[in-house]
């Protein structure tokens, strides 16, 4: 296949080469041309290493990354960003009512987690809920219809931004910290149908003082429930920073008798990973269950675009903004042409 | 005598239970209140494997009042659930149980807990189908009993009729007897819209008369469907749980007055049969209310709303009285807490008030 491939390529640069001396555009060559068969199919990454508590040892410190799977999550990821920043719009303009709590900065949390685990795995979390809505598999349009009021919203525009519901996605959840409790309560169905599957409940720095959260904690660990809690840390509960709200800040070692990770939010591939090791954990039925803590800082500004289109046309190293690669500028020209990341 | 033993037997004494079994002929069941309640999850337990039970003390300690009982024995760890005591937590995980797929039985060891959990209730699970435009059902029985017991002061004695019957997407059931808490049990687990079961504590010791058709395992009542206890032509007395009691007692002695009363059993406050009530009301052109809970935004209150918005208030011969709790904390002290609730002699009062007799 790749000798084909590269007999191929070859072939058309000189075709190019004859019909470009020939043609219109006197002068012009092609330099150098890219094809498929260059591109690295794969690559490994080094990855943060993740505090633990009551934990032998952590996810491993490297990540592999196909290039399928890179540009999955970069279209993800993309997808999001671009989704928040126009509802973010459309709240300026009032076209969307009430709360809307955008996802933008954090996408690299929800693809992470989403390639970790497995469709008919569960999730549910609160309010900022609409980067999970897309990557649970309801479509744009259907997300921003909702958003909008409109027949053709996810919940017939009955819902709004908190309430949109998919198969093995229970919301969005408007009251903080409700919906930890009815995410232990889909890991015990999960343990009570003997189906494997496990539960990813998530919250936020904010809910991580709420009571209940204890309660469920409690009954988590001893009824060895399949459920994995996230804290997503963006430092602020509403206008709150977690140093003013929380006596605590170790959101990970909050969950006491129950194991946690710290990891960096901001990159998908220590996300994935911890998520994975997390979901293992609880599907091998060693303890059940597992806390997993993610940093993620929300986007500062909204002109903070995620890549700029130039970027892309050079050859220099780029920080895609939650998708971080090792800053090896030919690793990433190595990884990806141009073109397929511009759309 | 029918009536004075119904008195004796409500006093809950077990003597007396053994005595009337060889009074009464063998065909005709007397069955106490928690047994009918214990016999209905067992039935709707064996039958669905999805529908299983939790709470504080249900399993190994055959539930805090005996409802229960031997249903850990015969179903195991699994299916009957011991939680500590953390109501909002467990109440929320019954909701989070009931929308992956589970029928839950959600048991609070009285709904003054309920109020610990309200939002689990109120915000996870009644709310959630119309949110999700029937995305997402949620399949869940709160039950428990509610209302004043005995003694148990002021934090333990809140009638929660009102309160969840305010709210759309929840369905809310009190039954009296023992059939009704049969059929009506049965009738909400097998629904799939959350319900609020309010059972009441005082009568789960009481034997009552079940027929034939009562024991067949699919035998349920109609949620939203009142029953009327006694036919009457001077006064209709609308009523739900212990009170219909109440209600029967105060008929059989206005009766030897020439005053006939006409006791309607709710059943179901929300949705509330109002056309059973009409129709009684504009056949009487009176009618007086009986509930335990407080006055204001009562049960009672609803009621004369509906009454007046509908087409039985052309009918009305005298303002609709309502005969409610005391509007005061429930007090400790016997005498105190006898004259905070509704007696037999209170129901007496209103309805000679309301017929000017």
């Amino acid at each position: 296949m790749k000798t084909m491939l590269a007999i191929i390529s070859n072939a058309l640069c000189r075709i190019t080469g004859r019909s470009a001396v020939s043609g219109s555009t006197l002068g012009a060559r092609v330099v150098a041309s890219r094809s498929l068969s260059d591109f690295t199919p794969q690559a490994t990454f080094d990855i943060k290493k993740c505090d633990v508590h009551r934990l032998e040892a952590g996810p491993p410190v490297r990540a592999e990354l196909t290039r399928e799977q890179g540009l999955q999550y970069y279209r993800t990821m993309q997808t999001v960003r671009r989704m928040e920043l126009k509802a973010d719009q459309l709240y300026k303009q009032k076209i969307i009512r009430g709360f809307c709590h955008l996802y933008d900065g954090q996408e690299a949390c929800a693809a992470g987690i989403e390639a970790a685990i497995n469709p008919s795995d569960h999730l549910i979390t609160a309010y900022r809920a609409h980067g999970y809505t897309f990557t649970r598999g309801v479509s744009i349009r259907e997300i921003l219809a909702e958003l909008t009021g409109r027949r053709g919203g996810v919940a017939k525009g009955k819902g709004g931004s908190m309430h949109m519901y998919a198969p093995h996605f229970y919301g969005g959840n408007g009251i903080v910290g409700a919906q930890v409790p009815l995410g232990a309560g889909i890991a015990l169905a999960c343990q009570y149908q003997g189906n494997n599957q496990i539960c990813v409940t998530l919250y936020g720095d904010g809910a991580a003082n709420q009571g209940q959260l204890f309660e469920t904690f409690n009954m988590a660990a001893l009824w060895k429930l399949p459920c994995i809690f996230v804290c997503e840390n963006n430092k602020y509960g509403m206008g709150t920073s977690v140093e003013r709200a929380s006596a605590s800040t170790d959101y990970y070692k909050r969950g006491d008798f129950i194991p946690g990770l710290r990891v960096d939010g901001m990159d998908v591939l220590c996300v994935r990973e911890a998520a994975k090791f997390a979901a293992d954990h609880c599907r091998a039925g060693k303890v059940s269950e597992a806390l997993l803590l993610l940093l993620a800082m929300r986007a500062p500004a909204r002109g903070d675009a995620i890549l700029g289109r130039h970027a892309f046309l050079g050859i220099t190293p780029v920080r895609v903004k939650g998708l971080t690669f090792a800053n090896v500028s030919s690793l990433i020209c190595d990884f990806y042409g141009s073109s397929e990341l511009l759309h | 005598m029918a009536a004075s033993l119904r008195c004796f037997l409500r006093s809950g004494k077990v003597g007396t239970f053994l005595v009337i079994l060889k009074l009464f002929p063998s065909d005709c069941r007397l069955v106490t209140v928690r047994d009918a309640l214990n016999q209905a999850m067992d039935e709707e337990l064996e039958r669905d494997e999805r529908v299983f039970l939790l709470g504080e003390e249900v399993a190994q300690y055959d539930g805090a009042y005996k409802v229960s009982r031997g249903l850990w024995k015969k179903y195991g760890d699994k299916r009957i659930i011991d939680t500590p005591i953390s109501e909002m937590g467990f109440a929320g995980i019954a909701v989070g149980a009931a929308m992956a797929g589970l029928r839950p039985i959600c048991e609070f060891m009285t709904f003054n807990f309920s109020m610990q959990a309200i939002d689990q209730v109120i915000n996870s699970a009644a709310k959630t189908y119309y949110m999700s435009a029937g995305l997402q059902p949620v399949p869940i029985v709160f039950r428990g009993p509610n209302g004043a017991s005995a003694g148990v002061a002021a934090q333990h004695s809140q009638c929660f009729a009102a309160w969840y019957a305010h709210c759309p997407g929840l369905k809310v059931v009190s039954p009296w007897n023992s059939e009704d808490a049969r059929g009506l049990l049965k009738a909400a687990i097998r629904d799939d819209n959350p319900v609020v079961f309010l059972e009441n504590e005082l009568l789960y010791g009481v034997p009552f008369e079940m027929s034939d058709e009562s024991q067949s395992k699919d035998f349920t009542i109609p949620i939203g469907k009142a029953k009327v206890e006694r036919q009457g032509s001077h006064v209709t007395l609308v009523s739900h749980s212990r009170f219909v009691g109440h209600c029967l007692d105060a008929a059989a002695v206005l009766a030897k007055e020439g005053v006939d009363c006409e006791v309607i059993n709710l059943r179901t406050i929300r949705p509330m049969d109002v056309e059973c009530i009409e129709g009684s009301v504009m056949k009487t052109n009176h009618l007086v209310t009986v509930e335990g809970g407080w006055p204001q935004f009562g049960v009672g209150a609803e009621i004369c709303a509906r009454i007046m918005e509908g087409p039985a208030f052309n009918f009305l011969d005298a303002p609709v009285t309502r005969v409610t709790g005391v509007d005061i904390p429930m007090p400790y002290a016997k005498i105190l807490e006898e004259n905070s609730l509704p007696q037999v002699k209170d129901i007496i009062f209103s309805v000679k008030k309301t017929l000017n007799v």
